[in-house]
Protein backbone atom coordinates (compact mmCIF):
# COMPACT_ATOMS: atom_id res chain seq x y z
CA UNK A 1 0.00 0.00 0.00
CA UNK A 2 1.45 3.29 -1.33
CA UNK A 3 1.67 6.39 1.30
CA UNK A 4 -1.17 8.82 1.38
CA UNK A 5 0.26 12.37 -0.54
CA UNK A 6 1.09 15.07 1.48
CA UNK A 7 1.43 18.85 0.97
CA UNK A 8 4.34 21.16 2.54
CA UNK A 9 3.33 23.99 4.64
CA UNK A 10 4.75 27.05 5.28
CA UNK A 11 4.31 29.71 7.85
CA UNK A 12 5.79 32.56 6.68
CA UNK A 13 5.08 34.48 10.03
CA UNK A 14 7.03 31.38 12.25
CA UNK A 15 9.06 30.03 9.60
CA UNK A 16 7.20 26.51 10.89
CA UNK A 17 7.30 23.88 8.02
CA UNK A 18 4.60 21.40 8.52
CA UNK A 19 4.08 18.40 6.38
CA UNK A 20 0.34 17.26 5.83
CA UNK A 21 -1.62 14.09 4.67
CA UNK A 22 -3.59 15.51 1.92
CA UNK A 23 -7.73 15.66 2.73
CA UNK A 24 -10.25 13.31 0.86
CA UNK A 25 -11.65 16.53 -0.98
CA UNK A 26 -7.88 17.12 -1.96
CA UNK A 27 -7.07 13.83 -3.19
CA UNK A 28 -10.68 13.80 -5.01
CA UNK A 29 -9.35 17.65 -6.68
CA UNK A 30 -5.97 16.56 -7.47
CA UNK A 31 -7.25 13.27 -9.51
CA UNK A 32 -9.86 15.75 -11.20
CA UNK A 33 -7.01 17.93 -12.24
CA UNK A 34 -4.81 15.28 -13.83
CA UNK A 35 -7.40 13.70 -16.03
CA UNK A 36 -8.87 17.57 -17.03
CA UNK A 37 -4.60 18.57 -17.87
CA UNK A 38 -4.73 15.23 -19.63
CA UNK A 39 -7.51 16.02 -21.48
CA UNK A 40 -6.10 19.44 -22.18
CA UNK A 41 -2.86 17.90 -23.11
CA UNK A 42 -4.14 15.56 -25.61
CA UNK A 43 -6.19 18.39 -27.19
CA UNK A 44 -3.56 21.17 -27.62
CA UNK A 45 -1.08 18.21 -29.26
CA UNK A 46 -4.02 17.47 -31.65
CA UNK A 47 -4.92 21.47 -32.42
CA UNK A 48 -0.79 21.61 -32.43
CA UNK A 49 -1.09 18.61 -35.44
CA UNK A 50 -3.64 19.86 -37.34
CA UNK A 51 -1.80 23.56 -37.56
CA UNK A 52 1.25 21.72 -38.73
CA UNK A 53 -0.21 19.81 -41.23
CA UNK A 54 -2.13 22.83 -42.48
CA UNK A 55 1.37 24.59 -42.74
CA UNK A 56 2.99 21.77 -44.92
CA UNK A 57 0.18 21.85 -47.61
CA UNK A 58 0.42 25.52 -47.17
CA UNK A 59 4.19 25.82 -47.81
CA UNK A 60 3.83 23.00 -50.88
CA UNK A 61 1.39 24.93 -52.35
CA UNK A 62 2.96 28.23 -52.34
CA UNK A 63 6.25 26.18 -53.75
CA UNK A 64 3.93 24.72 -56.80
CA UNK A 65 1.75 27.64 -57.37
CA UNK A 66 -1.64 25.68 -56.31
CA UNK A 67 -4.34 28.06 -55.05
CA UNK A 68 -4.29 28.45 -50.61
CA UNK A 69 -7.45 27.39 -49.13
CA UNK A 70 -8.91 30.25 -46.83
CA UNK A 71 -7.34 28.20 -43.93
CA UNK A 72 -3.89 27.81 -45.34
CA UNK A 73 -3.81 31.92 -46.03
CA UNK A 74 -5.05 32.84 -42.57
CA UNK A 75 -2.40 30.01 -41.03
CA UNK A 76 0.57 31.92 -43.24
CA UNK A 77 -0.85 35.89 -42.89
CA UNK A 78 -1.71 37.02 -39.45
CA UNK B 1 24.03 63.90 -15.57
CA UNK B 2 25.10 62.12 -12.30
CA UNK B 3 28.51 62.45 -11.19
CA UNK B 4 29.77 59.35 -9.81
CA UNK B 5 31.37 60.66 -6.92
CA UNK B 6 27.55 62.26 -6.00
CA UNK B 7 25.78 59.05 -6.79
CA UNK B 8 28.85 56.95 -4.79
CA UNK B 9 28.28 59.59 -1.93
CA UNK B 10 24.65 59.05 -1.65
CA UNK B 11 25.01 55.35 -0.30
CA UNK B 12 24.68 55.29 3.13
CA UNK B 13 26.50 51.93 4.30
CA UNK B 14 22.94 50.03 5.08
CA UNK B 15 22.64 46.77 2.81
CA UNK B 16 20.74 46.87 -0.26
CA UNK B 17 16.96 44.92 1.04
CA UNK B 18 14.57 45.83 -2.06
CA UNK B 19 14.58 41.59 -2.69
CA UNK B 20 14.49 39.77 0.58
CA UNK B 21 14.10 35.54 1.16
CA UNK B 22 10.73 35.02 2.70
CA UNK B 23 10.61 31.31 3.62
CA UNK B 24 12.30 28.20 1.84
CA UNK B 25 10.68 24.91 0.99
CA UNK B 26 12.62 21.95 -0.08
CA UNK B 27 10.70 18.54 -0.84
CA UNK B 28 11.48 15.55 1.02
CA UNK B 29 11.85 11.27 0.49
CA UNK B 30 8.69 10.71 -0.87
CA UNK B 31 7.73 14.33 -2.50
CA UNK B 32 5.13 16.26 -2.17
CA UNK B 33 1.39 17.25 -3.35
CA UNK B 34 1.42 20.79 -3.39
CA UNK B 35 3.52 23.49 -1.40
CA UNK B 36 1.37 26.67 0.08
CA UNK B 37 3.42 29.48 1.68
CA UNK B 38 1.00 30.52 4.10
CA UNK B 39 0.83 34.15 6.69
CA UNK B 40 2.49 35.68 3.95
CA UNK B 41 3.60 39.68 5.13
CA UNK B 42 1.76 42.00 3.72
CA UNK B 43 5.42 44.49 3.61
CA UNK B 44 6.26 44.00 0.49
CA UNK B 45 4.77 45.51 -2.92
CA UNK B 46 5.24 42.59 -4.94
CA UNK B 47 6.29 38.19 -4.54
CA UNK B 48 8.41 36.07 -6.43
CA UNK B 49 9.16 32.84 -6.13
CA UNK B 50 12.10 30.96 -7.75
CA UNK B 51 11.85 27.45 -7.50
CA UNK B 52 13.62 24.14 -9.53
CA UNK B 53 11.04 21.53 -9.66
CA UNK B 54 10.62 17.87 -11.29
CA UNK B 55 7.36 15.94 -10.94
CA UNK B 56 6.96 12.24 -10.01
CA UNK B 57 4.38 11.68 -13.22
CA UNK B 58 6.16 10.47 -16.17
CA UNK B 59 4.05 12.70 -18.67
CA UNK B 60 1.56 15.49 -18.54
CA UNK B 61 3.49 17.28 -15.90
CA UNK B 62 2.83 21.21 -15.19
CA UNK B 63 3.19 23.27 -12.10
CA UNK B 64 -0.14 25.65 -11.29
CA UNK B 65 -0.68 28.63 -8.85
CA UNK B 66 -3.50 29.49 -6.45
CA UNK B 67 -4.25 32.10 -3.68
CA UNK B 68 -6.03 31.68 -0.04
CA UNK B 69 -7.29 28.53 -0.73
CA UNK B 70 -9.48 29.68 -2.84
CA UNK B 71 -10.28 26.80 -5.68
CA UNK B 72 -13.15 28.26 -7.39
CA UNK B 73 -13.03 29.16 -10.86
CA UNK B 74 -11.77 32.95 -10.29
CA UNK B 75 -8.70 32.39 -11.91
CA UNK B 76 -7.68 33.16 -15.71
CA UNK B 77 -4.63 32.54 -17.92
CA UNK B 78 -2.36 32.51 -21.03
CA UNK B 79 0.50 31.05 -21.37
CA UNK B 80 3.27 31.07 -24.57
CA UNK B 81 4.70 27.75 -25.50
CA UNK B 82 8.06 26.65 -27.78
CA UNK B 83 9.68 23.71 -27.71
CA UNK B 84 12.56 24.71 -30.36
CA UNK B 85 10.76 23.98 -33.63
CA UNK B 86 7.33 25.52 -33.00
CA UNK B 87 5.60 27.67 -30.70
CA UNK B 88 1.67 27.65 -29.40
CA UNK B 89 -0.72 29.65 -27.40
CA UNK B 90 -3.22 28.61 -25.14
CA UNK B 91 -5.37 30.43 -22.47
CA UNK B 92 -8.37 29.39 -20.12
CA UNK B 93 -11.09 31.85 -18.39
CA UNK B 94 -12.91 30.97 -15.13
CA UNK B 95 -10.56 28.39 -14.42
CA UNK B 96 -9.43 27.27 -10.93
CA UNK B 97 -5.11 28.48 -10.97
CA UNK B 98 -3.57 31.47 -11.85
CA UNK B 99 -0.88 30.80 -14.54
CA UNK B 100 0.89 27.23 -15.73
CA UNK B 101 4.49 26.50 -15.50
CA UNK B 102 6.75 24.00 -16.86
CA UNK B 103 8.06 21.06 -15.12
CA UNK B 104 10.30 18.11 -15.41
CA UNK B 105 8.63 14.65 -15.22
CA UNK B 106 10.08 11.60 -13.72
CA UNK B 107 12.01 10.02 -16.89
CA UNK B 108 14.63 12.84 -16.34
CA UNK B 109 16.83 11.53 -13.89
CA UNK B 110 18.59 14.32 -11.84
CA UNK B 111 16.88 16.74 -14.20
CA UNK B 112 14.66 19.43 -12.94
CA UNK B 113 13.04 22.63 -14.28
CA UNK B 114 12.98 25.92 -13.38
CA UNK B 115 10.28 28.73 -13.06
CA UNK B 116 10.39 32.39 -11.65
CA UNK B 117 6.65 33.85 -10.70
CA UNK B 118 5.50 37.13 -9.92
CA UNK B 119 2.87 38.21 -8.12
CA UNK B 120 2.25 42.17 -8.22
CA UNK B 121 1.09 44.47 -5.71
CA UNK B 122 0.08 41.19 -3.91
CA UNK B 123 -1.20 42.78 -1.09
CA UNK B 124 -3.01 46.09 -3.12
CA UNK B 125 -6.84 45.16 -1.78
CA UNK B 126 -8.26 47.94 -4.55
CA UNK B 127 -7.14 45.40 -7.50
CA UNK B 128 -7.43 41.98 -9.15
CA UNK B 129 -3.95 40.02 -8.72
CA UNK B 130 -1.87 40.00 -11.89
CA UNK B 131 0.59 37.30 -12.33
CA UNK B 132 3.06 36.36 -14.68
CA UNK B 133 5.86 34.12 -14.82
CA UNK B 134 8.69 32.26 -17.22
CA UNK B 135 10.05 28.37 -16.85
CA UNK B 136 11.61 26.26 -18.42
CA UNK B 137 13.23 22.52 -18.90
CA UNK B 138 16.10 21.01 -21.42
CA UNK B 139 16.48 17.72 -21.56
CA UNK B 140 19.40 17.42 -24.02
CA UNK B 141 17.77 17.06 -27.57
CA UNK B 142 13.89 18.12 -26.14
CA UNK B 143 12.40 20.64 -23.99
CA UNK B 144 10.32 23.48 -23.64
CA UNK B 145 10.20 27.65 -22.66
CA UNK B 146 6.76 28.61 -20.90
CA UNK B 147 6.00 32.51 -20.64
CA UNK B 148 2.57 32.95 -18.79
CA UNK B 149 0.33 35.56 -17.59
CA UNK B 150 -2.42 35.14 -15.00
CA UNK B 151 -5.26 36.50 -13.22
CA UNK B 152 -6.92 36.48 -9.79
CA UNK B 153 -10.60 38.01 -9.60
CA UNK B 154 -10.35 39.11 -5.97
CA UNK B 155 -9.18 42.12 -4.78
CA UNK B 156 -8.12 40.64 -0.92
CA UNK B 157 -4.75 40.82 -0.33
CA UNK B 158 -2.73 37.62 -1.11
CA UNK B 159 -1.76 35.95 2.69
CA UNK B 160 -1.23 32.40 1.45
CA UNK B 161 0.12 30.98 -2.07
CA UNK B 162 -0.41 27.09 -2.77
CA UNK B 163 2.10 25.71 -6.24
CA UNK B 164 0.63 22.25 -6.85
CA UNK B 165 1.38 19.93 -9.70
CA UNK B 166 -1.30 19.20 -12.60
CA UNK B 167 -0.71 15.18 -11.67
CA UNK B 168 1.10 12.97 -8.78
CA UNK B 169 3.68 14.56 -6.94
CA UNK B 170 6.36 17.09 -6.78
CA UNK B 171 9.56 14.83 -6.42
CA UNK B 172 12.53 14.63 -3.91
CA UNK B 173 14.75 17.72 -4.05
CA UNK B 174 12.55 20.15 -5.85
CA UNK B 175 12.94 23.33 -4.47
CA UNK B 176 10.49 26.55 -3.54
CA UNK B 177 11.87 30.34 -2.85
CA UNK B 178 9.57 32.78 -1.85
CA UNK B 179 10.64 36.81 -1.69
CA UNK B 180 9.31 39.78 -0.95
CA UNK B 181 10.55 43.19 -3.57
CA UNK B 182 9.90 46.20 -2.00
CA UNK B 183 9.62 49.62 -4.06
CA UNK B 184 8.09 50.05 -7.41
Amino acid sequence: MSEAPTKIVVDCSTGETQIIPLTAEEIIEREAMAVAYAAEKAAEAEAKAAADALKASARAKLISGTPLTEAEAALLVI
Amino acid sequence: MPILGTVASQFSGKPFSSFESIQTATVGAGGTGSVTFSSIPATYTHLQVRAIVKNTANDNEGIRFRFNGDTAGNYSFHRLFGDGSSATAYGEANTSYAGEASSSNSPQTNIFSAFIYDVLDYANTSKYKTTRGLSGKDFNGSGNIFLFSGNWRNTAAVTSLTILPTQDSFAQYSQFALYGIKGS
